[in-house]
């Protein structure tokens, strides 16, 4: 980029800049960064101690649990659908997971597989009704979020008890030198997604069941089978995020995934992942995790309550709504 | 009823089974829960507890009508609950320190509740922006202008406001005159003008519908508007209802509203429903958690309760299509 603009005058400069521009389209993973280092730059412009590095890792370790709900919310929007059941599967895992421990590392694998299994159940749920029963995902998601909320508290009798176990408790707060451990998760995660989503058939065949279901079917794609592994997925990631939160909060909390269900959807859509499926990334996704998390951050530093926090929330979404518009007429 | 004796069918079952698929399963499953409900529960049977559950969901069954509305053009509102909430919120707080405006402070009410499906109807009919993205942005937003201006109920309304849900004309609470109105102008509208038809006709199939000359995008925008209205009005009628302002009042009205729209068998890619079925969906769900309440069922089973009979209600659908 710097090559080019420096060899023209000022008129190719902007043509350069026109073109990359328009590469990268609007609303694409390439636009989210470039809105991550501009909100950096803003940060650093309102205050130094923002740019400390235990303040940034701070703020990673915040987009964390978001990133990998948010890749898992994003598979299932690359098909066409939505996850809205996301934010309850971090609740249950999260009293289940307190319950359980009770403060000790002891029955940690087999709690954690449990965890993880509840996931895979509820996103299995999920993905079978949707394929077989034909309900739209939205009312599926929706119906299941009820349910797994219900079951949450009937589990904890309203009142949930216990607390997490010292090595669940490192991986949620924890830090490996400065790094907070989550990070690593989540970099897992990311970098598992954008393989899956670049490398392999079963990426492609996400992409084609969101682009066009009818034809992908046509054409050979198992498209229940895809579309049954993208929830289950969602539902595994989520479970992932709720064990990260919960060695985050340290105990159980029903109220913990009220509302992670939008924040998941609405890094996957600032990231450049489309409701109409067939279009996004796990590049951007995390970009979007990292926007929201900075963006909060940024704002609760400068002393603005939660109020105008959402106000912000609901403009930003706004804005990438339109994004997602423009870059389809394009 | 009158359109399976015309058919004139050959045997009495014929036309018995004819007539129970032209009714839709909300209506049994509604008729099923009120019996359950009256044999299981002897108090149910009571005017005092119907009474009870028509103002109880009377809010909901005002939110539904728009929530529809926007469906049946395969949108949806995802910010009427917050609409709700900042009503109730600007009500009661300026009821409070202006009481003899009340007529001034409703219309005040009503405007937010137009501006907003106005702002929701253009940017989605004119600049294709996805509704479910759009009305989160909005809804979100306004939520946080409620916890702006109200961050814990307060506020009080006027006595006089209370009245509209707790008085009655003659023998009949004016909640039943709101619904019976509402819905029988509402049905009027969307099965019998030009203007109702066009809404089914762009829900069927926008293209076709544009390129026959309807004004697609002034009807969604319409629509939109139409569900703003109706939230505002939710709203006031919520805070008439719970005589003070609450910042999360009008939250779980979004996706209640959804569910029983989707329960009365509207369907989300639009083209399909009516007003009735979304009714009997909101009486189902107040009936339902009127009587969990009645029988001590824990709230939490309810929401169990409440997802498997959303899900279910449309897997019962799909036996129903495959059936046939």
């Amino acid at each position: 980029m710097t090559l080019d603009a420096e060899r023209g005058e000022n008129q190719g400069l902007l043509e350069a800049v026109r073109v990359r521009f328009n590469r990268f389209q609007v609303g694409s993973a390439a636009t989210i960064w470039l809105a991550v280092v501009a909100l950096l730059v803003i940060a650093r412009i309102v205050s130094a101690d923002f740019w400390s590095v235990t303040h940034l890792f701070n703020v990673a370790r915040q987009a964390s649990a978001l990133g990998i709900l948010a890749t898992g919310q994003a598979l299932v929007l690359i098909t066409g659908g939505i996850d809205l059941s996301n934010g309850q599967v971090v609740t249950l895992v999260n009293v289940v997971s307190a319950t359980m421990l009770d403060g000790e590392d002891t029955f940690l694998v087999p709690v954690v597989l449990l965890c993880l299994a509840i996931g895979a159940f509820v996103g299995l749920l999920n993905g079978l009704i949707i394929t077989k029963l034909r309900v739209p995902p939205l009312v599926v998601t929706l119906g299941m979020l009820s349910i797994v909320r219900g079951i949450a508290y009937v589990y904890t009798d309203g009142a949930p008890k216990g607390s997490i176990s010292p090595i669940l408790n490192f991986v949620g707060s924890g830090f490996v030198g400065p790094v907070p451990t989550a990070i690593f998760f989540w970099l897992v995660v990311a970098v598992a997604g954008t393989v899956l989503l670049r490398k392999t058939p079963l990426g492609r065949y996400l992409f084609a069941l969101g682009g066009n279901e009818k034809a992908s079917r046509l054409s050979g794609v198992r498209t229940d089978l895809i579309t049954v592994v993208a929830y289950v997925l969602s539902g595994v990631l989520a479970a992932v995020a709720g064990l990260i939160i919960s060695g985050y909060i340290g105990t159980g909390s029903l109220g913990i995934g009220d509302g992670r269900n939008l924040d998941s959807i609405a890094a996957a859509v600032v990231g450049g992942t489309q409701l109409t499926g067939g279009v996004g990334s796990a590049v951007g996704t995390a970009g979007g995790a990292v926007f929201l998390a900075l963006l909060f951050s940024l704002l609760r530093f400068v002393g603005l309550p939660y109020s105008n926090q959402l106000m912000i929330q609901g403009v930003i979404l706004a804005v990438a709504a339109y994004a997602h518009v423009r870059s389809n007429r394009t | 009823m009158s359109k399976s004796s015309v058919d004139r069918p050959q045997s009495s079952t014929d036309s018995i089974r004819r007539l129970l698929t032209t009714i839709k399963p909300v209506y049994f499953a509604l008729v099923a829960l009120v019996i359950i409900s009256a044999i299981s529960e002897p108090s149910f049977a009571q005017l005092r507890t119907a009474r009870n559950i028509l103002v109880s969901s009377t809010a909901l069954a005002i939110v539904t009508v728009g929530q529809t509305a926007v469906m049946l053009v395969a949108g949806i509102d995802l910010s009427v609950g917050a609409v709700m909430s900042l009503v109730t919120a600007v009500s009661a707080l300026l009821m409070e320190s202006h009481p003899e405006m009340v007529g001034w402070i409703v219309l005040l009410c009503v405007g937010i509740g137009v501006l907003v499906g106005l702002i929701n109807g253009i940017l989605v009919s004119y600049l294709r922006m996805n509704p479910l993205i759009l009305t989160l942005a909005t809804g979100t937003a306004l939520q946080g202008v409620v916890l702006h201006i109200l961050y814990s109920p307060g506020g009080l309304v006027t006595r006089g406001f209370r009245e509209v849900s707790r008085g009655s004309l003659g023998p009949i609470p004016y909640p039943v005159i709101i619904l019976l109105v509402l819905y029988l102008v509402g049905s009027y509208i969307l099965k019998e003008t030009p203007y109702g038809l066009s809404v089914y006709a762009v829900g069927g199939n926008e293209n076709s519908a544009r390129l026959s000359g309807l004004r697609v995008n002034r009807i969604k925008l319409s629509l939109f508007v139409i569900s703003g209205f109706l939230a505002s009005c939710g709203g006031l009628f919520l805070a008439s209802r719970i005589g003070s302002g609450d910042p999360l009042s009008g939250d779980s009205f979004t996706m209640d509203s959804i569910a029983a729209a989707v329960l009365g068998g509207t369907n989300l890619f639009g083209g399909i429903g009516d007003l009735w079925g979304g009714l009997a969906g909101v009486f189902i769900i107040s009936i339902l958690s009127t009587m969990l309440n009645l029988n001590n069922v824990s709230s939490f089973y309810q929401w169990v309760i409440k997802g498997t009979i959303l899900i279910g209600a449309l897997a019962v659908e799909f036996f129903e299509t495959r059936s046939q």
